[in-house]
């Protein structure tokens, strides 16, 4: 006889659980597969857990959840190769409960937990098993083919929760091949350092916790990101960029990282670690204007895999990814009812993403990112001449300050195209908002 | 560091004698721009004294990068796929 459930959800992490956990509580009978050894085992990320969705999940998650320090200090960072200007944001009100929700957590650990909670409330977890397509019948999904003997498993609804790469939301022809400028490539060490360490560096007590930003030099002047969070015994540090920069400026990952690390600014934050961990993985950043279709008969395409990543200055991928898990559960809840899993019912996913902040997140952050990859100038010579000049401002020497700040004037006519300049913050400006 | 010694510190499963990934060498041999060796974070695709594509994959951490690389900016010429459930990096975050 062959084995049917109500749903069958490929990949344990944010997005998957987070529909699992509501399925299962639903008294629905979810099964979840996990190619890793255990759920987190392939998982690694851009750093922070923003965790709105997760509080309403599983209220005062943060008194039981493996997590690492809460977020109380943002630092963005502006490089040039031998000047820095630090923003500091920092705030007593991010101490406290719901701790501004922004966490940093591991994955190997997070996800963990997050699969035992659903494992909990009845969801069914099977690891080590990788999904290679889907079964149809009748022009819909009806089920998995799992690399495993007699691996066919039969459900109402497959939700592909499969991450970044997710073959199966291109194999049912929901996604098509990302192009260079819509993927970002990140890889990130791990350096434990004593936990006394990482307080006094850091400026940090207790459980708090501290994130670095960095554009320009960061990142030899590319479009792209160099971070750093602080865990409760270990710092991750990393870069991220898009796959286009990296092909058309030649430059590696790697070698991009290692310049970040060894950066003045930043190679004193990390020293003496030892070094624990290589990790890489990709971001769907193509936002809005580039979403696949999210939904067909029988099948709902979550997180990553549906690009809900809201790749802008709030860079937001986990909240996203649980709240698509939530709709996405809440959808097949409601078709359990009616019995019907067809397209059009399904497409409630869609209204649900629509109406709360996924859908609003995405639209507004639409042109943002992709204005700042087509005016590099920002990320290159206007990054350093600001930090430079604001260098040279602070610069104590025999000339009076008056002659000084001509000379700093003198510089800011020579080197920055004014026009150009104020016609590109003006369209930056439209971007935004 | 260099990479290979970081892997040396990841964790890995390895399917021996399994690769997940393979090249086919002609469509290999027609590409000029060679995208993998620029963006594969573990330097799994090198090139040998002839000019042509190296792989290793045993130490692949499977971010799918080398897909997009290759399938955009190069010539098709990678089969990639998830090795065997259970198999391949298992990171431990610490």
């Amino acid at each position: 006889m062959e084995e049917k459930f109500d749903a069958i959800v490929v990949g344990a992490g944010p997005a998957g659980i987070s529909a699992a956990l509501v399925m299962a509580r639903a008294g629905l009978n979810v099964v979840v597969f996990e190619r890793g050894e255990y759920p987190g085992a392939k998982n690694t990320f851009g750093g922070i857990l923003y965790s709105t969705v997760l509080n309403q999940l599983i209220p005062k998650f943060w008194e039981e959840a493996p997590l690492e320090r809460h977020i109380t200090s943002r630092t963005l960072c502006f490089m040039s190769p031998r000047h820095g200007v630090k923003l500091n944001i920092q705030s007593e009100d991010f101490a406290e409960p719901p701790f501004n929700n922004t966490f940093t957590i591991i994955r190997a650990k997070f996800d963990r937990w997050f699969a035992e909670k659903a494992e909990e409330a009845g969801a069914l977890i099977i690891p080590e098993t990788v999904v290679d397509d889907v079964i149809w019948k009748d022009g819909r999904v009806v089920g998995v083919k799992t690399r495993r003997e007699e691996g066919e498993l039969y459900a109402d609804v497959v939700l592909a929760a499969d991450g970044v790469n997710s073959f199966l939301a291109e194999k049912v022809g929901l996604r098509k091949q990302f192009t260079l400028d819509q993927v970002g490539l990140s890889v990130q060490d791990i350096y434990a350092l004593p936990r006394g360490v990482i307080e006094d560096r850091f400026n940090l007590s207790g459980d708090r916790g501290a994130v670095y930003e960095c554009v320009g030099d960061a990142l030899q002047g590319i479009w792209g990101i160099g971070f750093i969070y602080t865990n409760k015994e270990s710092v991750s540090i990393g870069i991220g960029t898009t796959l286009k920069f990296l092909i058309e400026k030649r430059l590696k990952p790697q070698d991009l990282l290692e310049h970040f690390e060894n950066h003045p600014l930043i190679k004193d934050l990390i020293k003496g670690g030892e070094l624990r961990e290589y990790l890489a993985h990709m971001t769907p950043e193509g936002g809005y204007d580039y979403l696949p279709k999210l939904y067909t008969h029988g099948m709902l395409v979550l997180g990553d895999a549906a690009g809900l990543v809201n790749a802008s200055p709030h860079y937001e991928g986990t909240n996203l990814a649980m709240a698509s898990g939530v709709a996405a559960a809440q959808t097949v809840i409601k078709a359990k009812e009616k019995g019907d899993f067809s397209e059009a019912s399904l497409s409630h996913y869609k209204r649900l993403l629509d109406e709360c902040f996924v859908m609003k997140d995405l639209k507004k952050s639409r042109h943002f990112f992709r204005f700042l990859q087509e005016n590099e100038d920002f990320m290159g010579p206007y990054l350093d001449l600001f930090t430079e000049l604001a260098c040279d401002y602070y610069t104590v020497n025999e000339l009076p300050k008056k002659e000084m700040e001509k000379r700093m004037r003198k510089k800011l006519f020579k080197r920055l195209p004014l026009l150009r300049f104020a016609w590109q913050c003006l369209k930056g400006g439209r971007a935004y908002f | 560091m260099k990479v290979e010694e970081k892997l040396g510190l990841d964790k890995f499963k390895v399917d021996l004698g399994n690769a997940h990934m393979s090249i086919d060498k002609e469509l290999c041999r027609q590409c000029e721009t060679k995208p993998c060796t620029i963006v594969c974070p573990v330097d799994n695709f090198t090139l040998d004294e002839n000019g042509e594509i190296v792989m290793s994959w045993e130490g692949c951490v499977e971010c799918g990068a080398i897909i997009v690389a290759c399938h955009v900016a190069g010539n098709k010429a990678v089969k990639w796929e998830y090795p065997k459930g259970g198999y391949g990096i298992c990171y431990r975050g610490e």
